[in-house]
């Protein structure tokens, strides 16, 4: 397959689009909804099927789903700095601006609704872990003996495990904390190893309780990520059905 | 392509931006040319990663 499609990258209310710097991206509108899209090129979309990228370590930032991954964050995130925005999924291709129209029209409810319910919200990711992974202190076990060796084990372990319930509580106490100033929340991993890896809905005028709360957690290693727009916060599927063949 | 639109430079991780790009959002299906929702080996990376970096 080759040629070129139009890519879509949210939804959003119907606006004068002015996005400096991205004179391709545009807007396909219908009853007051519009579908932000752009003209690209297919072969890197092919291609990135076709070879889907495996990482051994970290993603570099020339990976080809990198570049065209943060292409996709970068138009979502300049309408969603003026208006309220339904993130689509990445590597969204439609035919045509009649598939596009197609979209709004069969979801226009659905769409609706989810503007509503995301207008006037940042989202914030926040995790936490164990403060310090707590590196035992050297101890010379010389001339020790093999019951005062095993007590001592034992006083550590039991240590470790008190030190880490207490932490799985606080980070609990912390969610519950936050989740006072968020209008939805959602968990991310299901994961034990971060204590706590949350995304949030957070009204923008809640945001400086939201922030101060986040800090008030001295006993635990806290990271808020942020401000995003709602990619957590939307369960859309959304199938546009070919009126002619496909 | 442009070099740059009006946007905030985020601080964030690549790995957070790449698991709310590729694994959130609203999903499309039916009448598309290309849908990359069905690109799970990469998200099945991505979950491994976030783990990896979670325990390092």
């Amino acid at each position: 397959m080759s040629g070129s499609g139009l890519c879509a990258y949210a939804i959003t209310r119907e606006h004068t689009l002015d996005l400096v710097g991205a004179p391709d991206v545009r807007l396909v509108t219908h009853q007051g909804l519009a579908l932000v899209v752009a003209e690209v090129d297919l072969a890197p979309f092919v291609e990135l099927e076709a070879n889907p990228t495996q990482w051994a370590k970290e993603p570099s930032e020339d990976d080809p789903l990198v570049v065209l991954a943060k292409r996709h964050d970068e138009v979502v995130r300049a309408v969603f700095g003026h208006h309220p925005v339904l993130p689509l999924r990445f590597g969204t291709i439609l035919r045509d601006e009649q598939a596009a129209t197609r979209l709004l029209t069969d979801h226009h409810t659905e769409a609706r609704e989810g503007l509503d319910r995301v207008e006037g919200h940042h989202e914030w990711g926040v995790r936490a872990r164990l403060p310090h992974p707590g590196k035992p202190a050297e101890m010379s076990t010389e001339g020790m003996s093999g019951t005062d060796y095993l007590t001592m084990r034992r006083d550590r372990l039991a240590a470790a495990a008190r030190s880490r319930r207490d932490s799985s509580a606080a980070a609990t106490a912390l969610h519950e904390a936050l989740s006072l100033h968020a209008t939805e929340t959602v968990h991310r991993t299901k994961k034990s190893a971060p204590l706590l890896d949350a995304a949030y809905l957070v009204p923008i005028a809640a945001e400086p309780e939201f922030h101060a709360e986040a800090k008030r957690y001295g006993d635990l290693a806290v990271e808020v990520t942020g401000p995003w727009p709602p990619y957590s916060f939307v369960r859309l599927e959304l199938t546009t059905e070919a009126v002619a063949h496909a | 392509m442009p070099e740059e639109l009006t946007v905030t430079p985020s601080a964030e991780g690549l790995v957070d931006l790449l698991d709310r790009v590729i694994d959130r959002g609203a999903v499309v299906t039916g009448d598309v040319l290309i849908s990359l929702a069905g690109i799970d080996l990469i998200r099945l990376d991505l979950r491994l990663l976030l783990v990896a970096i979670e325990n390092a």
